[in-house]
């Protein structure tokens, strides 16, 4: 029963969430456990994603509001910040967490900017170049195809959006 | 190539320019509250071997002092006493910048534990300082470490609603309850030493979180948790290079050198060895650099060396599996087969002594190559070079943990039952422990002749034949003398316990003085090989051809 004790943060962010929808973004908590929301994204406008529609798994884990949430694309996307189990290089799902951020912070501010520029991330996270993870090169050889050949990149984004997120 | 003489043949460990500052400074700079502690001995059971006789860069300057002042260049502190001493320089930076010690140890800590340096910094620059850190300039009420609310708000963690006093902040606007800073903190400090950089939960907010915040608010576990980090982060992130952290297993003493102190290999009290420069064990003749390099390539060798260090071979005679449970490397097969061979290179033993030894030398670095780099970086590079080298500097580690292991038994009353096997006191039979402290030390140090002659440019003929040549006189100068330490020790033990009494007075007597003239005869030559090798290899230039 992960329902019974659920924090009054995580109901009241619930809650918000159902009761003021933000424009290209739906989230919604599963039935069997409250932790685990059912995310929907528009890829916004002028990005190499418009006209996709992402789905992505949030879950609040135990530790949570201490611990970052843990988000997760689940649509195929070509995004040099993104590997192919589709999880994010993001400082702030990572050491740059506060307890102070919210579910909506990460969904309305946060995941947009990432899909709308994502050549601003490459640079601001060097580490993912520096220190590439073994286990996914995917991300890794995206990041080196967007840095060494950003229109030819960018088209494969797109091309990946008509393929994998055209919500059909 | 560098080429560096042997005046700074240790400088290249980086900041060896902030040791000699830190000793031409004098002894302000120096916390001397608990130096005068007695206790700082140590029971040294390594002293008594190489070190002693050719510790030339320690004899430069202390030839004169006894070998017993010579302990005294280093102190052993506990983690309360570094502790006192950082608590110290933290008042009395607080005083003089009138800051809280909390926000003086974030400040303290930014400048690398440097109280002079900070106060240059502070006095030139007070903002980019404070900034360095995320504090803001002091406001009215001066810098405030942590502060109450004063009216009813809303947890922006919690969600729940409080009453005056019932929040508090980093100094700052952002109020929390007293649980979500408990969670807060207990999170930072389950992450490590990034709980020093922990800034207000507000994400827009740099104010910092320090120590006074941290005792007000955090669990008694976590306070004492971020505590010893505290500690840790003075020795390890200091730059004075004067304290360091035993890096024994299990030891949490630190070493403070004294002020003109040129030691740099410390014999801690839990008996780990190691180099004060680079924190890794003891690594002469090898230099901090040559160590480094050997110890991050093991390491990402790892999975191509583990197979060397299995402790079962087969006797190369009759193929019986056989396992090393002795220090020794001189194997003998047991009956009826009774082959004596090497457990390194699983060939006779026969050939394994005097001008005969060669066990030591990796084959291909005796043969022919042409001049052409590529084939020399080749064979360098090759796996089965470095194995050679890498299996010979692992075994004697464990040979020489082995000769550790003995060496405690025998202290923790193994030499008394064999005084009184002999019918002598323990004082007696010194000559066994003293030659066990030389083992453990040579083998230390012919491990670590392994690392340097890696390193070595395998074309250079000459030299590597004189460094192959110590090393081979040394090495089978100190089997012996560990075989002659393990086993003839044992087997007499065993003779004269069961057959003493039926023998004539005086027949342990003369066993133990035969076994006292050939231990302490091997014992000599031992010492005399290696203190050619120490000062033949540190005559070489130091030089890492990577
Ligand atoms: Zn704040
Ligand atoms: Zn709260
Ligand atoms: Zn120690
Ligand atoms: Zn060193
Ligand atoms: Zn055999
Ligand atoms: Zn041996
Ligand atoms: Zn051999």
């Amino acid at each position: 029963m992960a329902n019974s004790n659920l924090p009054r943060r995580i109901i009241k962010e619930t809650q918000r969430l159902l009761s003021e929808p933000a424009p290209g973004i739906s989230a919604s908590p599963s039935e069997e456990n409250m932790r685990y929301f059912n995310v929907m994204i528009l890829g916004p406008a002028q990005s190499p994603y418009e006209g996709g529609v992402f789905k992505l798994e949030l879950f609040l884990p135990e530790e949570y509001p201490m611990a970052a949430p843990k988000v997760r694309f689940l649509t195929k996307i070509y995004h040099p910040n993104i590997d192919k189990l589709g999880r994010i290089c993001l400082d702030i799902l990572k050491d740059k967490w506060s307890p102070a951020l919210q579910i909506r912070t990460v969904l309305l501010s946060v995941l947009p900017y990432c899909l709308l520029s994502p050549d601003y991330l490459i640079f601001s996270i060097q580490a993912l170049l520096s220190a590439p993870n073994p286990d996914d090169p995917l991300s890794d050889n995206v990041a080196k195809h967007w840095k060494a050949n950003e229109a030819e990149a960018v088209e494969t984004a797109k091309e990946w959006t008509r393929l994998y997120a055209s919500g059909a | 190539m560098a080429r560096k003489g042997k005046e700074d043949y240790y400088s290249d460990a980086g900041g060896d320019d902030d040791y000699e500052d830190y000793y031409s400074k004098g002894e302000d700079d120096v916390c001397q509250s608990d130096t005068d502690d007695e206790n700082s001995g140590s029971d040294d059971g390594g002293g008594g071997g190489v070190s002693d006789g050719d510790d030339q860069q320690a004899m430069e300057t202390t030839d004169d002092i006894e070998p017993k002042d010579r302990e005294k260049e280093y102190d052993f502190e506990t983690e309360d006493d570094v502790r006192r001493c950082q608590d110290e320089v933290t008042a009395k930076t607080s005083e003089l910048l009138s800051v809280p010690p909390g926000f003086a140890a974030a400040f303290l800590r930014h400048c690398r534990w440097d109280a002079e340096r900070l106060e240059n910094e502070w006095f030139s620059d007070e903002r980019r300082v404070r900034g360095a850190v995320g504090l803001a300039a002091a406001g009215r009420d001066g810098d405030v470490p942590t502060a109450l609310n004063d009216r009813p708000l809303i947890c922006a963690i919690c969600f729940g609603g409080y009453a005056p006093g019932e929040m508090r902040s980093a100094g700052c606007a952002h109020y929390y309850c007293h649980e979500c800073w408990r969670g807060y903190i207990h999170a930072a400090v389950g992450d490590g030493s990034r709980c020093l950089l922990l800034r207000c939960p507000d994400p827009r907010c740099t104010a910092p979180l320090v120590r006074e915040l941290v005792d007000e608010a955090a669990a008694d576990e976590d306070r004492a948790r971020y505590a010893t980090f505290v500690v840790r982060s003075y020795v390890e992130e200091g730059t004075s290079k004067y304290v360091r952290w035993c890096p024994g297993p299990g030891c949490t003493l630190a070493v403070r050198s004294r002020p003109g102190s040129r030691l740099y290999e410390v014999p801690c009290a839990c008996k780990h060895v190691f180099c004060f420069r680079c924190g890794e064990e003891a690594h002469r003749p090898a230099s901090c650099d040559t160590a480094g390099a050997w110890v991050v390539k093991n390491r990402s060798d790892g999975e191509t060396s583990e197979w060397v260090l299995t402790n079962t071979k087969h006797c190369p005679e009759c193929r019986r599996a056989i396992e090393k449970n002795q220090g020794c490397n001189h194997m003998t097969c047991s009956a009826p087969c009774g082959h004596q061979f090497c457990w390194l290179c699983l060939g006779s033993w026969k050939e394994h002594s005097g001008g005969n030894y060669h066990c030591n030398r990796y084959a291909a670095d005796k043969s022919e190559f042409t001049g052409e780099k590529t084939r020399r970086e080749q064979a360098k590079a090759s796996p089965e070079r470095y194995l050679h080298f890498y299996e010979r500097w692992a075994t004697h580690g464990q040979s020489m943990t082995k000769a550790r292991q003995d060496l405690d038994a025998l202290e923790g009353g193994g030499l008394d039952a064999l005084a009184d096997t002999f019918g002598v006191p323990p004082t007696e039979l010194e000559f066994v422990t003293e030659a066990y402290a030389q083992i453990i030390e040579a083998r230390r140090v012919l491990r670590w002749t392994y690392a340097y002659v890696y390193y070595q440019d395998p074309e250079r003929h000459g030299r590597l034949e004189f460094y192959v040549f110590l090393q081979a006189m040394a090495e089978g100068a100190m089997e012996q003398l560990h075989k002659c330490a393990e086993g003839e020790k044992d087997a007499l033990k065993v003779d004269v316990g069961d057959y003493g009494a039926v023998f004539p007075a005086g027949y342990a007597a003369g066993k133990l003085a035969e076994f006292r003239e050939r231990l302490s005869h091997l014992s000599r030559v031992t010492r005399s090989h290696f203190t050619k090798l120490v000062e033949g290899f540190e005559s070489g230039m130091a030089e890492i051809v990577l």
